[in-house]
């Protein structure tokens, strides 16, 4: 199975586990790949028992980026397509209601820096290497990360990283702000895993509220107020707002259900 | 109501308002009380024209402990007292003088998201912040899906608010999510003097900056607009002549508004 492209779905209890498996390229983001993770991530976002999601890469990277080998035979109909279908997985981890931890080891580069940014928290080693290289083979960002990497480094850390192209790594990308969680090498996955669990026994209607909301970033204070309005009395009345209410007087773990 | 519920005081110093969130036992926690007085007093100091700037703190060594839980599991009711909520985040966060939160102890849940309404916060360097509504099954109320990420980042904002974890005073710091750290006890003397300091700056410039701020996020075209607007009126201000003035006769600017 090792030469075939795919993405390996994998489950730890409450957490779905999504493996990039092209080891070959270094798990770049090819056509198969991303028609792999479509499906991929609509089975966890739809499985109520799975409460959160870890994308990581097989044997030590994450993902070297886009799928260089087909930019020859390019046109722009077909560009277009390539960036039309990674819409697709996309706004499933964005506007998806599980979260999701990303598990980098060594490059995230192009759009596996764009695959990891989507993610809701960042897990990496201290050497891995993140590098939006996308002009350095004539290209401008995609994959959202126009939007998602001014959200964690602000506008002029962002830019410098997008017009020259720098690497940074794991540890600086913790003080920037790309990095949530710092690992030494080869732990990002069993930190990741560690991570997702955590979340995975949040209130997922709660988690879910977050994420819904941060999807639709940026936005000011008055459509804060807006959404909470709309969203949280209907979670003051959810099954879990009464099971955290009841385990805080009997001073006991709350159990979730997402109901 | 029978007897009368521990609401809030208000302090007025020379041009510095000082409300204080005044029900320890509940831990300040925002009783239909506490919430009627913080009202009451931010009208009271934003209508007082000596007041320059206002602090915002809690008494008996804790800023707030968030939502009265105890009012918890109604929905409806809820809906209908949120826009009473809104009401008073909008008179901290449309303030047109400057507020500085001191917080001692900790701010929890609607307590965190009271004090990032603030302009400016101080915090004892033993207290803790926690985004604690996913605890109960809620998400971030008050504001704080606004407030919190323009502090620290998406990506830390969503750890904070996810996870739910305690942010000790020297992360909280480090993160941005406050301003300046003092020794226990030390909060509210620091943040007078930060108000004291707001106090002696032109209000109306203050004004229209915090105003301006507030509408974060935007687009380079409306920054140009509104800049273009404000400063234009600012620029015809009586506290301008008094700015330059003291610039060039080398002594401190009197500033009175106008």
């Amino acid at each position: 199975m090792g030469d075939i492209a795919t993405v390996d779905v994998a489950r730890e209890g409450a957490v779905a586990i999504l493996t990039i498996n092209n080891v070959k390229q270094r798990n770049a983001m090819t056509v198969v790949v991303k028609a792999a993770l479509v499906p991929a991530l609509e089975a966890a976002n739809d499985d109520p028992d799975v409460r959160a999601i870890v994308i990581v890469g097989a044997e030590g990277t994450f993902c070297a980026g886009g799928d260089v080998s087909l930019f020859g035979d390019l046109t722009p109909a077909k560009g277009r397509q390539v960036v039309f279908d990674q819409r697709r997985f996309l706004h499933l981890m964005i506007r998806g209601e599980t979260p999701i931890v990303a598990a980098v080891e060594g490059f995230a580069f192009g759009a596996g820096f764009s695959l990891a940014l989507a993610c809701d928290h960042v897990v990496a080693a201290r050497d891995a290497k993140f590098c939006a290289a996308f002009n350095k083979i004539g290209l401008m960002p995609d994959g959202g990360l126009l939007w998602t990497l001014p959200q964690r480094v602000g506008a002029g850390r962002a830019r410098d990283m997008m017009m020259t192209a720098s690497v940074v790594d794991g540890e600086e990308g913790a003080r920037i702000g790309i990095v949530d969680s710092l690992t030494e090498p080869g732990q990002a996955f069993e930190t990741a895993l560690a991570k997702a669990q955590r979340l995975a026994k949040a209130a997922p209607l709660a988690v879910g509220a977050v994420k819904a909301a941060f999807s639709r970033y940026p936005f000011d204070l008055e459509d804060a107020f807006a959404m909470e309005l709309d969203a949280q009395p209907a979670l003051m009345l959810s099954e879990d707002a009464a099971e955290a209410r009841r385990a805080f007087f009997a001073k006991q773990t709350p159990v979730f259900k997402g109901a | 109501m029978t007897e009368e519920s521990p609401g809030c005081t208000l302090e007025v110093e020379g041009a510095v308002a000082v409300i204080t969130m005044s029900d320890p036992k509940k831990r300040n926690a925002l009783s239909e009380a506490v919430v009627r007085d913080l009202e009451a007093h931010f009208d009271a100091a934003l209508a007082d024209a000596a007041v320059r700037a206002i602090v915002l703190t809690g008494a008996g060594g804790v800023f707030c402990a968030g939502g009265d839980i105890s009012g918890f599991g109604k929905g409806l009711p809820l809906r209908k007292r949120m826009p009473h909520l809104h009401r008073l985040c909008g008179r901290i966060a449309h303030s047109e003088k400057p507020v500085v939160a001191a917080v001692e102890g900790g701010a929890f849940g609607g307590g965190l998201s009271l004090a990032l309404l603030a302009d400016q916060i101080v915090s004892a360097n033993d207290a803790r912040f926690c985004s604690s509504f996913g605890k109960i099954g809620l998400m971030p109320d008050l504001g704080l899906l606004a407030t919190l990420p323009a502090r620290v980042g998406v990506g830390r904002a969503k750890e904070i608010m996810m996870f739910a974890d305690d942010v000790p005073a020297a992360e909280a710091l480090a993160d941005g999510l406050v301003d300046e750290l003092t020794p226990p006890g030390g909060a509210l003397a620091r943040a007078k003097e930060i108000a004291a300091e707001f106090a002696a700056m032109a209000p109306l410039a203050v004004a229209y900056t915090k105003a301006m701020v507030m509408r974060w996020p935007m687009t380079l075209q409306q920054e140009l607009a509104w800049e273009a607007q404000g400063q234009g009126i600012l620029m015809a201000s009586e506290d301008l002549q008094e700015g330059r003035a003291a610039f060039f006769e080398k002594r401190k600017p009197v500033f009175k508004g106008a």
